[in-house]
């Protein structure tokens, strides 16, 4: 059966045009599901972590709602910064600019995701996680990507927060509250992004200079950058040491995230006296790889840890 | 994949045709997915009880979850609040069974509407 769309107006303008031949797979990009992937699981360890027990099936909803919440605002980042992502190496392969999606469409399926993600867990899990889905989806969209990205190189230490919210709405999922130790997770993650982003940013910096994104390394210079990558490495360290002080980690924990730790100070350290140039590079893809393990071991030390304790409990 | 224009309209690609379908089919398997999960959801909020509703809003434990679903609390019933105080010392300090409105309710209802049939 052949059907029939109406035209677009301008047919160079393909990525605004009413027609899309978008698959199924497009879609899921729009989620960023590797990005999601970090939410979900610091978002399960929160939830593990907090003190209140949830039912099974309230959890499996409740983070099924923060992914579903994390993914829709990666597709309204999408939407609005389709013009650049058109112009950038590493997103130029996203679905709206390579015409797959219409900006349109990612737009009404980042909102109508947002909507029900936070509506849901509203009506299921309570309302205190829901508005901190809200916040999180809002903060991401509104303050990052369209206020604080294009205008300061402090746009993904401030933005930052949006991704350290998961963790805390797990804990507020389960508890209906917020308290000192999900605080702590935030702080972690907080602490986390800008050396994991400034790391990706110097190897990338040539693709936000020509898109006007004033990024740490094109504001700053490259040098200023390493320096600030280090400050936060050590301060970073230094707070996720901190759980095994107030009960969320035990020893285990203060052993392996410590080991951790050095193991990130090192490579930020080889990043900020490595010269310029490809050694440098390196250096700091080396330093953006091993963050993401980081901040996995982290909080699978917690779960470990959480999950051990529960276990002989069960046991004893 | 053919493509061209009839009375300005752009004809569908075979390919986009495809996607479209698919996108379809995901949709559905959504909306399915959904629907099954509000049921389970409210199944674990309210208990089989409440899902179950055989006696309408007249089963107490259905209306009281509900209430407490929403965050609402149940409304204090009237029959415990204006009985007025036997007066004089001689007056009998047991109630009879004729007297009671009917049995407590544990949701705190008006009696009458924890009686199945009775309006």
């Amino acid at each position: 059966m052949t059907t029939l769309s109406t035209p677009a107006a301008d047919t160079s303008d393909v990525a605004v045009s009413s027609t899309a031949r978008g698959d199924v797979g497009d879609y899921i990009a729009l989620l960023k599901p590797r990005v999601m992937s970090l939410v979900i699981f610091t978002a399960i360890v929160g939830m593990l972590a907090a003190p209140t027990p949830i039912h099974p099936v309230l959890a499996c909803i409740a983070i099924l709602c923060i992914a579903v919440g994390a993914g829709a605002s990666g597709a309204l980042n999408m939407w609005f910064d389709a013009d650049i992502d058109a112009q950038m190496q590493r997103t130029a392969a996203r679905p709206v600019p390579r015409g797959h999606v219409t900006a349109d469409q990612a737009l009404v399926f980042g909102v109508v995701l947002s909507v029900t993600s936070v509506m849901t867990l509203a009506l299921f899990v309570n309302w205190a996680s829901a508005a901190l889905l809200a916040l999180t989806i809002a903060f991401y969209v509104f303050i990052y990507t369209m206020w604080l990205k294009r205008r300061t190189a402090q746009n993904i230490v401030i933005g930052g927060a949006a991704g350290a919210f998961p963790p805390m709405i797990g804990w507020a999922a389960a508890t209906g509250n917020v308290s000192l130790e999900s605080v702590v997770m935030f702080a972690i993650i907080f602490l986390w992004t800008p050396p994991h982003f400034w790391a990706l940013a110097l190897y990338r910096a040539r693709d936000y200079e020509r898109v006007g994104v004033p990024m740490l390394p094109v504001v700053a210079g490259a040098q200023a950058t390493r320096l600030q990558i280090l400050l936060y490495s050590i301060a970073l360290v230094a707070v996720a040491a901190v759980p095994g002080f107030i009960g969320l980690g035990g020893i285990a924990y203060m052993v392996a995230s410590t080991l951790a730790g050095a193991g990130f100070i090192c490579l930020a350290w080889r990043v900020y006296v490595t010269p310029d140039g490809r050694e440098n590079d390196r250096a700091a893809k080396r330093l953006f790889g091993y963050s993401i393990f980081y901040l996995f071991a982290v909080f699978a030390l917690m779960l470990v840890e959480h999950a051990g304790a529960a276990l002989i409990k069960v046991l004893a | 994949m053919s493509e061209g224009l009839i009375e300005g309209h752009r004809v569908e690609t075979a390919d986009e045709a495809r996607a479209r379908k698919r996108r379809s089919v995901a949709i559905a398997v959504a909306l399915v997915a959904m629907v099954g999960l509000f049921y389970v959801g409210t199944l674990v909020k309210l208990g089989p009880e409440g899902v179950r509703n055989k006696d309408g809003f007249k089963n107490p434990n259905a209306v009281k979850k509900a209430l407490e679903m929403i965050g609402a609390r149940p409304a204090t019933p009237a029959a415990t609040t204006t009985q007025p105080k036997p007066a004089g010392p001689t007056a009998t300090p047991k109630a009879k069974p004729s007297d009671a409105a009917g049995p407590a309710s544990p949701s705190g209802l008006a009696p009458a509407t924890a009686q199945p049939g009775a309006n």
